[in-house]
């Protein structure tokens, strides 16, 4: 478990090292088992296949005129009522806890005299 | 004009200013259209989708506050809900990776490149059959350059899942690409490539 650890750390590191382009250092630290450097090879080819691809100016261009137009509508704040949902919530439930614990106790109390005069 | 350079503060102007929002955009856009289009492999639906996840950002900003994360985080969030929405809608299969657009090798050797691509393809092809979390660990790490840690935030895991799971996947994938390429495999130590 901890080797386990360690390796994914190593390889962690690795990968680290391969996104800011500092390759040399990264290889050394893989470099002292096979398997870890066969899981560096394919880092290294998955960071070559999956170049980061950007959006067409003109599409960015279009997106950034519709967001800052007036076209869509930001949504409100938030009420007060949905800002506070929980605290509004917990003193609902108190609330009908005191309620039910108040007929409870009527009932009780009434139950008490009718069975004094029994 | 300048705006802040912290994205928290320019996410408070951006509740009544536009223009604030437009550069909230602008910081995050390539991320998040890298994240789609390796997700749908086709630019019209990224393009669509990467519209889709800033209008619904816009609309629903006033609870981003409430979320506690790093706006690119939430903007990544809501791309990959999207994305899973968009699947889900147009009944596809998670197989879209190996259809990415062709971005292999230009050293001008047309026999290298040739390789280079069929590589990339049968790399991608094999990320392609990964589930979509371990797919989107992937983008996430080597495409989008995102630490273990960052990627904890919108995975929802520990930093150390992360880097576990990252583990198991690139493990996974040679075992993958090692079935299916049994005679490369013999040729080189390792499936892809050399250094």
């Amino acid at each position: 478990m901890a080797a386990e650890e360690e390796e994914s750390g190593l390889l962690n590191r690795f990968i680290e090292g391969l996104l800011v382009g500092d390759e040399r250092q990264a290889w050394s630290l893989v470099s002292g088992s096979a398997e870890l450097t066969a899981l560096a090879w394919l880092a290294r080819s998955l960071r070559q296949a999956l170049r980061p691809v950007e959006p067409e100016p003109a599409f960015r261009a279009s997106l950034h005129a519709t967001l800052v137009s007036s076209a869509i509508p930001a949504r409100r704040e938030e009420s007060w009522a949905t800002q506070h949902r929980t605290e509004l919530l917990i003193g609902a439930a108190l609330g009908s806890t005191l309620s039910i614990a108040g007929v409870v106790a009527l009932v009780l109390r009434r139950r008490q005299p009718a069975r004094r005069a029994a | 004009m300048s705006w802040p350079e912290s994205d928290e503060l320019l996410v408070e102007l951006a509740r009544t200013d536009r223009q604030a929002f437009g550069e909230l955009y602008e910081r995050h856009v390539k991320r998040v259209y890298n994240y789609i289009y390796y997700r749908v492999s086709r630019q019209q639906d990224a393009e669509d989708l990467t519209a889709r996840t800033f209008t619904q950002a816009l609309a629903h900003l006033p609870r981003y506050r409430q979320q506690g994360v790093p706006l690119y985080a939430w903007l990544l969030r809501i791309a990959h809900n999207l994305v899973a929405n968009w699947y889900r809608d147009n009944k596809r299969l998670l197989v879209p990776l190996e259809d990415a657009g062709d971005l292999g090798s230009r050293d001008g050797n047309p026999e290298t490149e040739a390789e280079a691509g069929e590589e990339r393809r049968t790399l991608l092809a094999a990320v392609a059959q990964l589930p979509a979390d371990r797919q989107q660990l992937i983008l996430l790490r080597f495409s989008e350059g995102l630490k273990a840690a960052e990627i904890a935030v919108i995975m929802g895991r520990s930093e150390g899942a992360v880097k576990a799971l990252l583990h198991r996947t690139l493990e996974g994938l040679r075992k993958n690409l090692s079935e299916r390429r049994p005679a490369a495999g013999k040729a080189r130590t390792f499936p892809f490539g050399g250094r």
